[in-house]
């Protein structure tokens, strides 16, 4: 007997909230990351969760293909902090602020 | 999976093989800064694209689905020739601005090439799936392309927020793609089935199918209404009938038609509707009121796109949900107009940003100065 349905979108809801939480409140680019990571997780939860409950393994296939690209997305992003990084010295969201205005 | 298909998914494909071609080419060329070569290439391959995808709306009268998770229709070859026509006008006029940033144009062409492909199977998609991988291959290369002025800061630091933002927008759009699979347990845009009692009456269930039909109303005006033959499922056995335990199997029906079916509360459909008039109303006067004081281009083209796309889009579930379908091309006919109008604005803006014009005092007698211009901006609305 696994965890039910409403159980796990409990916990998915929480995980996104989190998630957007880290994303508007942190600075650090890193720590953003991150949140955006648990906010797709989130989503994938929920995704899982549903497909269990369905019955299907389109859920199942959703979820492997979110997180390929979500590894992608994130290897993009890097490589752009670092690029930024380079320069900045710093991954700071306060300090990026040359297009605010 | 028939030839037929590997035949209508080709004009798809173009894009992508021109990016591969780009980065042979880049690779085995000796020149690296052969800009005019691989420009070529790359305005060649949209073009054919467009070219093909305009020969198809000729030639395909009804919409065809192209295996199960696209369907070409008059949106996707709409988008299909739009996109390829600016990308080849791209590639046509970027390539003395690749030469002076010093950009390296191999990279610069094929990710440009890769984004249109994304974009052109984009329009096409009838899958989440399909959708959600779509959206990604068009949104990485756009990142890239951001952050391409490798000696600017602030192309790096655009690429960086433009990153973030498109992050976090693909989470919140994967969250509804999970509550819309949830509810209608299956990734298909279009699922049929009988209606579930359950997804019925619980409204907080039905919202993010709701917001998932009204996104998919403002994308795609030019399919609603039509059923796609390989989805069509023989009629399942009523909810009711079965084990309580098994009700999930059973909420295969859609919950967009759960908020849409004549058997919906009309209580319930009232309130809806006079929250989603109000939504608009507030979001269309906010977006208005804040673009009417700012005094800059780049501020007052912020407020105004996203008040309008979410007014467009609660009007037209409102629409629906009032059972007027004769107003229902309505909202469709204002979404052509106003992304024509987006279209043929930013000429305009471009030409007179050459000028050096930045705040919108300078744009006061405009019609006067230059009556050519803010006529061309209008100029889609006639039609």
């Amino acid at each position: 007997m696994g965890p039910t349905l409403d159980q796990m979108l409990v916990l998915s809801a929480a995980l996104f909230g989190i998630g957007m939480i880290g994303t508007i409140v942190r600075r650090s680019t890193i720590a953003v990351f991150m949140s955006i990571e648990l906010m797709l997780n989130a989503a994938n939860l929920a995704i899982l969760a549903f497909g269990r409950a369905h019955g299907v393994m389109e859920g199942g296939i959703l979820v492997f293909v979110v997180m390929t690209v979500a590894a992608v997305e994130v290897g993009v992003g890097l490589a752009i902090l670092v690029a930024l990084f380079y320069f900045r010295d710093s991954t700071n969201l306060d300090e990026i602020d040359q297009l605010k205005g | 999976m028939s030839a037929r298909d590997f035949i209508y998914l080709c004009p798809f494909l173009v894009p992508l093989a021109g990016a591969l071609a780009v980065l042979m080419l880049d690779g085995v060329n000796r020149k690296k800064d052969d800009y005019w070569s691989l420009g070529v290439i790359a305005f060649v391959m949209s073009l054919g694209t467009g070219a093909w995808f305009l020969s198809y709306g000729w030639a395909v009268g009804s919409p065809v689905q192209v295996f199960s998770a696209l369907r070409l229709d008059g949106l996707a070859v709409f988008a299909g020739v739009m996109v390829s026509f600016c990308t080849a006008v791209v590639a046509l006029l970027c390539h003395e601005y690749l030469r002076r940033e010093n950009i390296p144009p191999g990279a610069f062409y094929s990710l440009l090439l890769i984004a249109a492909h994304g974009l052109i199977l984009l329009a096409a998609c009838t899958d989440w799936i399909a959708f959600f991988v779509c959206l990604e291959i068009a949104s990485v290369p756009l990142y890239i392309l951001s952050g391409v002025e490798k000696r600017h800061h602030a192309s790096r630091e655009a690429a960086l927020k433009f990153f973030l933002l498109g992050a976090v927008a693909g989470a919140l759009v994967l969250y509804g793609i999970a509550f819309i699979f949830g509810a209608t347990g299956t990734t298909a845009m279009r699922p049929d089935g009988p209606l579930s009692p359950q997804w019925a009456l619980s409204p907080h269930r039905r919202a993010p199918a709701l917001a998932g039909l009204c996104f998919r109303w403002a994308w795609r005006p030019c399919t609603s209404g039509r059923p796609i033959p390989s989805r069509v499922r023989p009629p399942r056995s009523s909810p009711s009938s079965l084990p309580p335990a098994r009700w999930a199997s059973s909420s295969r029906s859609c919950a967009c038609s759960a908020a849409f079916c004549p058997a919906a509360a009309p209580v319930r459909r009232f309130f809806l509707v006079t929250l989603l008039y109000w939504i608009a109303l507030i979001s269309m006067i906010f977006g208005n009121v804040m673009a009417v004081v700012q005094t800059q281009i780049k501020r007052i083209s912020s407020p105004t796109p996203a008040a309008s796309r979410t007014a467009v889009t609660c009007v037209a579930a409102t629409v629906v949900l009032a059972g007027r379908a004769a107003t229902a091309p309505a909202p469709p006919s204002y979404i052509a107009a106003y992304c024509m109008m987006t279209l043929a604005a930013f000429p305009v803006l471009v030409a007179l940003g050459r000028q050096g014009d930045r705040d919108m005092a300078q744009y006061t007698g405009l019609f006067e100065r230059q009556p050519g211009l803010p006529s061309f901006t209008c100029s889609p609305c006639f039609p």
